[in-house]
């Protein structure tokens, strides 16, 4: 059982910080090298999808009294319920890695600081650490602050890239095939780490959920199509061979006086990551506390911290472990939790109340 | 009473934690000061006779200042067979760390222009230093002497001569870098020109991917800024009835439609443009009466230029105006079954300038 500790928007913050974070990072690379244009297509695709694919998860969630899917987990299928909770655990750990991964490629291939990464991810762990042991309220507290000033920053370049926007560059949607849609959508979907945690989240949220999740979609989807069109407008075939396009184009986007906007994506950005880290380190710990016992969340936090510095580190060593951050793995991950675990518990809800009833 | 106490002691193991890795960040990586930099402000590169590389670099050294305000601006030289090899040559004989971040410019010189850029740009492209803001030019000759020029004695600073154009009509690396990514786009860029005592900037070179092959003079120049929908073009005079007009060209807004006529691409270009008139024949007060003979003369003139301009560019197979993007994006189907470069040479267009004359100045309705 858990307390409505977080309100509507604070849900819809985090969410939004946490799907943002990721799509500022897209680009070529993320859609095996295809044109970024028709990720446009892709992203109404996985906008439709999502409704679809929030339906379980919040049927399981919204009726349950306030437990959420780890409860209800362990209610239906008892012991067995702990491994889908080590499941879940170990996907959110997953989320952490990655974008602590994408944080990486991204520093050392764009920012260079003088300082060496292993010592600002681990100075990055330590902190996100810090903040999921706070608490999911005060991380959304937080990224309320944070979003704040990406919508700002977003609408501060948005602005600024229309005005440079070259309208030839939109080529014909399917010019070079529709490889680019499966594997926009594929992406996207893989992307989706938001709505396995709306399996934690939900029953912590005090307001009217199915609003929330839609205004979240809307607000998500729009962003990503608007930073697609702009990026492409911009760049032009260039977005397809740019590691970061996103980042590329904020490098040229100038508003008067004021020019080197990237300085500040590059702040916000971070942040973002932080957050990220913060969330699904305290969603990770919830998982674990609840399938072994009700341990301090302290102390899991701070092993979590320490397999994520692993990981982290020996992401640089091996090469072979480089393959957890194939799309397709993590989109068998997505699935499985945001769509698969919720529906199969959903059914096995409702047959055991109609057990209970006969 | 013990939760406070467990509390502080967390926040004490937490302090205590964080001090080493804050020691880590800020103290044990030497940071190089100011004086320690060499401020790269512009750079030229030319290619010698072996084929490698001479850079010239105009750079503000704090180390040695003019005075207690301003910098010394330094010009120093630097070989190598690549671009970053030479500019690493350059910290090597200055003992000063170079700063590419503040850089205004690239100048390449003629003979490297013409054998192709490519590989003198790759290298500000990728590192992480170069801004992909910094203002690409073509010197007529050597880019050296464009660096090292001077006036009264002082050199010419290089954001002095990135100023010679409007930033909306020049070519900077991200341009240059989307031109060259497909083979149905070209770039171009302005040409700099010395003279005895100063530097001329109103040529542009027309580039067949990453090579220069043409150049078009002043007047063309101001055609291909109108078809490009430049906000600022220049002063334009010419004649008229044996007297000399003067314009102030501004605000072209071009519109291209590609068409498909016989199996050969034909585009219509439409260009309307404010024209500010500044000097005139006769008396001014009889500018208003005559106002559509200007324009009507300005017109033809332009639409000329720009039938020029266009020509000269399609001759040497060059698409700086984009026609391909616009034939692909009106008609993929017949696009891709056309070698573009090959058809270049073919396509047909039309032109159509339309001018708004502004008579200022005079009260003279």
């Amino acid at each position: 059982m858990n307390k409505k500790i977080i309100s509507l928007p604070q849900f819809i913050v985090l969410l939004m910080v946490n799907r943002l974070v990721i799509s500022m990072t897209f680009g070529p690379s993320s859609i095996n090298g295809n044109d970024i244009w028709d990720c446009i297509i892709s992203s109404a695709v996985v906008f439709l999808l999502t409704f679809f694919m929030v339906i379980p998860v919040t049927i399981l969630c919204k009726n349950s009294d306030g437990s959420d899917i780890l409860d209800i987990n362990e209610y239906t299928l008892g012991k067995f319920g702990k491994i889908i909770s080590i499941i879940y655990s170990f996907y959110f750990i997953l989320v952490c890695t990655y974008t602590l991964f994408s944080f990486k490629i991204f520093v050392e291939n764009v920012i260079n600081p003088p300082i060496s990464f292993p010592v600002l991810s681990t100075t990055m762990i330590i902190f996100a650490c810090y903040a999921s042991s706070k608490g999911i309220e005060s991380i959304s507290r937080c990224s309320s602050i944070i979003l704040f000033f990406i919508v700002f920053l977003l609408a501060l370049i948005g602005f600024s890239l229309f005005r440079v926007t070259d309208f030839t560059n939109f080529k014909p949607f399917f010019y070079d095939g529709y490889e680019s849609l499966t594997d926009g959508i594929i992406f996207m979907i893989s992307r989706m780490s938001c709505i396995p945690a709306m399996g934690l989240l939900i029953p912590m949220t005090n307001g009217n959920i199915k609003k929330g999740i839609i205004f979240w979609n809307i607000l998500v989807f729009s962003l990503m199509s608007v930073s697609i069109f702009l990026v492409v407008g911009v760049l032009g075939d260039l977005s397809s061979v740019k590691l970061f396009p996103i980042y590329t184009a904020t490098s040229v986007s100038k508003i008067s006086k004021f020019e080197n906007l990237d300085s500040l994506y590059l702040g916000l950005w971070t942040s973002g990551i932080f957050i990220k880290l913060s969330m699904f380190l305290n969603l990770s710990s919830e998982c674990l506390r609840k399938s072994f016992g009700n341990k301090s969340n302290k102390i899991i936090i701070f092993l979590l911290g320490i397999i994520l510095f692993l990981t982290n580190t020996f992401s640089k060593i091996s090469n072979s472990f480089k393959g957890i951050f194939n799309v397709k793995f993590i989109f068998f991950f997505t699935i499985l939790t945001a769509f698969v675990i919720p529906f199969i518990l959903l059914l096995l809800k409702k047959r055991s109340k109609k057990i209970v009833r006969i | 009473m013990s939760e406070s106490r467990i509390n502080l002691r967390n926040i004490n193991l937490l302090l205590i934690f964080l001090f080493p890795i804050f020691f880590l960040i800020f103290g044990i990586k030497k940071q190089n000061e100011i004086h320690e930099k060499l401020m790269i402000q512009g750079i030229g590169i030319d290619l010698d006779e072996n084929e490698n590389y001479k850079i010239t670099v105009q750079a503000y050294d704090f180390k040695n200042p003019e005075d207690k305000n301003n910098p010394r601006i330094r010009i120093l030289e630097c070989y190598g067979r690549s671009v970053s090899e030479s500019l690493e040559n350059l910290k090597k004989s200055t003992g000063l760390y170079p700063m590419y971040s503040q850089n205004r410019i690239i100048i390449f010189g003629s003979t490297l222009a013409k054998k192709g850029i490519k590989k003198a740009i790759d290298f500000f492209s990728r590192y992480y230093e170069n801004r992909p803001s910094v203002k690409l030019r073509v010197a007529k000759e050597k880019a050296e002497d464009i660096i090292k020029s001077k006036i009264d004695g002082k050199i010419i600073k290089s954001s002095e001569v990135r100023d010679l154009v409007d930033e909306k009509s020049d070519t900077n690396i991200l341009d240059f870098e989307k031109s060259i990514c497909t083979p149905y786009s070209d770039p171009s860029m302005f040409i700099l020109e010395k003279n005895e005592n100063e530097i001329i900037c109103e040529n542009l070179a027309i580039f067949n991917n990453d090579s220069m092959v043409e150049t078009l003079d002043k007047y063309e120049t101001m055609a291909s800024m109108i078809i490009k929908s430049a906000p600022k073009i220049g002063i334009y005079s010419f004649k008229m009835k044996d007297n000399l007009v003067s314009c102030n060209l501004e605000n072209a807004k071009t519109k291209i439609k590609a068409d498909i006529v016989d199996n050969i691409p034909i585009f219509y270009v439409e260009s309307k443009l404010k024209a500010i008139l500044l000097e005139s024949y006769e008396n001014f007060g009889d500018v208003k009466s005559i106002e559509s003979e200007i324009k009507n003369e300005l017109d033809k003139n332009l639409k000329n230029l720009c039938e020029k301009s266009i020509s000269k560019s399609l001759s040497n197979k060059c698409d700086i105006f984009k026609f391909g993007k616009i034939l692909r994006n009106k008609n993929p189907k017949y696009f891709k079954s056309i070698e573009w470069k090959n058809i270049l040479g073919k396509i047909k267009f039309e032109i159509n300038v339309s001018s708004e004359i502004s008579v200022v100045g005079t009260d003279n309705q």
